[in-house]
């Protein structure tokens, strides 16, 4: 039987770079996660693993409880301590059905999610859950703090360390000028880190982020990717849930691609998106009569030559922190 | 879970409190200010009496409109607005959740029902120049008949009513005990009773009696009050006899509508018990009077707003139950369902007393008959303590009546918060 560790392992097994032998890699990974995603038996999945589930399938039904939508179709996966595994799809994939189980808040139709080991609505589990859902779906009444010490409240922190938690995240979110103003009264992007800080109130051991980034503009964007880096650093686990592919690509260790409720691919983001077949030289200033050697010794294999791009996120930062749009200011 | 419940509860008051529907609270109580001194009544009395049934009448209005509303909407709001998504991803259990947020309604509904009180009496106060008395009162634990010559008949427990007719001299003798021990001023003895004539020719409104107190192997006749609202009589005065006036069933106001004398330390034995003896003196007068209202001993029970307070605490017994069956209502529905399920409840179970009246003159078929005394065994009756009419009536409202009103509505309450629970529960965000 295939594993999703073999099929992780897999890699392109053609050579010479051309197209068709790309397409083939990518169906015999595509044949070999389909077969494990199906198998009754996950042998090789960590004991310790902080997500698993097991042929999880949620079939939505109407008031007579006759099946309306089948959102999500037997899927197995587990995410292991101290990993950032990015869930991704289109919308009506499935990502925010399976957030909700592993969180309790709706049943499964049939199959199994453990989270720690345990079943997603014990409420040992949800002490040791932060939750960011895609929208900021919190109390327009009140403020920062007020918000925070509400949700502290439940995870029944003392109050001496919620206190300053609450001050530390407020600080940490960007929004010490504005921990006293009504959340009616904030931007999209201030809302989200608010919900960023509420999800870590607890300093959880599991940070379930559901499109973190929306919203926020690309200082926000970057500080939100820092924060993920930094939360793994601190051997948390988080599971990153994003339509932006560019932020789950900078930050995820693995990602899990659902499209119609079903896993399409799932494996390291270093495995599945490394063309081992192309090979890209960088060359500073070159001398023409190198690059012309270099077209000729590749011959039918050269693809193109061009100059590297910055990344716009990259630029925009650059230029925001040097604060003199306009100016130069390349390195 | 207490925490969490505590949490939720102060996130409702407050929730309420930044919505600004304490506006409500002050419109009603400048409202309060202008619309008391326009009451029409025949006399001060009545006039304040009315005004002091206005503002009761309005705590229960909106005491009950407020419990249906308010907790429908805050927890449909968290279901619609999907903040249950990061509500129940924490640690919180569904009956936490509604705990926190029942309690927290009845926490707001109290203090702004309390504002509402304290708003009444003073306006009253204010445009009176006096408050009504409050009285708590007690009933007689027997009562008998008594004969022209003096002979005794114990009256069936099953009777409700007596009427004396017939040769005059005869009356009835009514036994208290457990009374508490009076001021030098003493306690004061109210009666009230049907007068009319033998027959309905002869209106008659009024009757000469005697109120006697048993004291030792005598009979003391006890002194009028001063401040009673009817009884004196020169002459009837002058030969030791009060004029008692007709008052029927309708009039049970302690201030206006009972004869008042004074029960003295000397009337009542040293066990707490006293016995008193009402003597007809007019053969073309009938006298009727009821068992548990035509007699009773009154003492001072504190003030208006106390016992208004205590009323509101009355009333908030029923507005629980009100707020539970809204929850579950918007557990499993949407805000208009929630509503309309509280205002069924509420009207469903204020209908008792027509329900009732239904069964005993209607006559109504097998089917309709099980219905109706199905309904008045499931249904929970928002007149058993009717909180209005007693603090109008000047009637106290005691602390016994607040916790039975608690115990009666709890049993309820647990009931609709249950169901609330199990659909929440069940119920897939």
């Amino acid at each position: 039987m295939t594993t999703p560790r073999m099929a992780e392992s897999m890699r392109p097994v053609t050579g010479a770079g051309s197209r068709k032998c790309r397409r083939h890699a990518a169906v015999l990974r595509q044949r070999a996660f389909e077969a494990a995603a199906s198998g009754p038996m996950m042998p090789h999945m960590a004991d310790d693993a902080v997500i698993r589930t097991k042929g999880l399938t949620k079939t939505y039904t109407n008031f007579w409880g006759r099946p309306r939508v089948k959102a999500l179709d037997n899927l197995t996966l587990d995410v292991r301590p101290g990993e950032v595994f990015g869930l991704l799809g289109p919308n009506g994939s499935g990502k925010t059905t399976t957030i909700k189980l592993l969180l309790g808040l709706i049943g499964t139709t049939t199959g199994d999610a453990f989270v720690f080991g345990r079943d997603p609505r014990d409420q040992q589990v949800k002490h040791r859950i932060g939750y960011l859902p895609e929208e900021t779906y919190l109390y327009k009444f009140l403020n920062a703090e007020e918000t925070l010490a509400f949700f502290g409240n439940l995870f029944a922190i003392p109050r001496a360390v919620l206190a300053r938690r609450s001050g530390e995240l407020i600080e940490m979110v960007g929004l010490a000028h504005a921990r006293r103003r009504r959340l009616g009264e904030y931007s999209k992007g201030m809302a989200r880190r608010l919900g960023l800080a509420q999800a870590l109130i607890n300093d959880p051991d599991l940070v379930i982020l559901d499109e973190p980034t929306s919203g926020l503009d690309p200082i926000g964007t970057a500080e939100v990717k820092d924060l993920i880096v930094r939360l793994k650093q601190r051997g948390k686990t988080v599971l990153l849930c994003s339509h932006l592919l560019a932020d789950v690509e900078d930050v995820c260790d693995r990602i899990a691609i659902l499209a119609q409720g079903t896993l399409r691919e799932m494996g390291r983001v270093d495995d599945l998106l490394t063309e081992t077949s192309r090979t890209t030289i960088e060359l500073d200033n070159p001398d023409p009569a190198v690059l012309a050697a270099v077209r000729a010794a590749a011959g039918s294999a050269l693809v193109g030559v061009d100059h590297p791009r910055e990344k716009l996120e990259a630029h925009f930062r650059r230029i925001v922190a040097a604060g003199s749009p306009g100016k130069d200011s390349k390195p | 879970m207490v925490r969490g419940a505590l949490a939720v509860a102060g996130l409702t008051a407050r929730e309420l409190t930044r919505q600004r529907l304490w506006l409500v609270f002050v419109v009603l109580s400048v409202g309060f200010l202008f619309t008391l001194p326009t009451l029409q009544a025949v006399d001060d009395g009545a006039r304040l009496q009315l005004a002091v049934l206005a503002i009761t009448s309005t705590l229960g209005f909106v005491g009950i409109l407020l419990s249906i509303l308010i907790s429908a909407q805050v927890l449909r709001r968290d279901l619609d607005a999907r903040t249950g998504y990061v509500l129940f991803s924490k640690p919180l259990r569904p009956i936490t959740y509604l705990c926190g947020r029942w309690l927290g309604c009845l926490v707001w509904l109290l203090a702004g029902l309390s504002a509402l009180a304290l708003a009444g009496t003073l306006a009253v106060s204010w445009r009176f120049e006096r408050s009504p008395v409050m009285r708590a009162t007690q009933a007689p634990v027997a009562w008998e008949q008594v004969s022209a010559i003096g002979e005794t008949t114990a009256i069936a427990a099953t009777r409700d009513r007596v009427g004396l007719s017939g040769v005059p001299g005869n009356g009835l003798r009514w036994r208290f005990t457990d009374l508490a021990t009076p001021g030098p001023e003493g306690a004061e003895l109210l009666l009230r009773a049907r007068v009319t004539g033998t027959s309905p020719d002869q209106p008659f409104g009024e009757a000469l009696v005697e109120v006697r107190a048993q004291v030792g192997d005598r009979w003391v006749a006890l002194p009028l009050d001063p401040a009673s609202p009817y009884g004196f009589d020169r002459l009837a005065q002058e030969s030791g006899r009060l004029v008692l006036k007709n008052r029927d069933n309708a009039s049970h106001d302690l201030g206006q509508d009972y004869l008042r004398l004074r029960l003295l330390p000397e009337h009542i034995k040293a066990d707490g018990s006293a016995v008193i003896q009402l003597t007809r003196l007019e053969s073309r007068i009938v006298i009727v009077a009821e068992k548990d209202a035509s007699a009773l001993v009154a003492v001072p029970a504190g003030g208006l707003l106390t016992n208004m307070l205590r009323g509101v605490l009355v009333l908030l017994a029923a507005c629980g139950l009100l707020a539970g069956v809204a929850l579950f209502g918007a557990t499993i529905s949407n805000l208009g369902v929630a509503l309309l399920s509280g205002l069924t409840v509420c009207f469903a179970g204020s209908a008792h007393a027509v329900i009732r009246d239904t069964l005993e003159w209607e006559k109504p078929g097998l089917i309709l008959r099980r219905l109706l005394e199905l309904m008045l065994t499931v249904l929970p009756d928002f007149n058993r303590v009717p909180v209005a009419t007693e603090l109008a009536a000047g009637r106290a409202i005691s602390w016994a009546v607040v916790g039975h009103a608690w115990l009666y509505f709890s049993v309820f309450t647990v009931i609709a918060m249950g169901c609330a629970w199990i659909a929440l529960r069940r119920r897939e965000l």
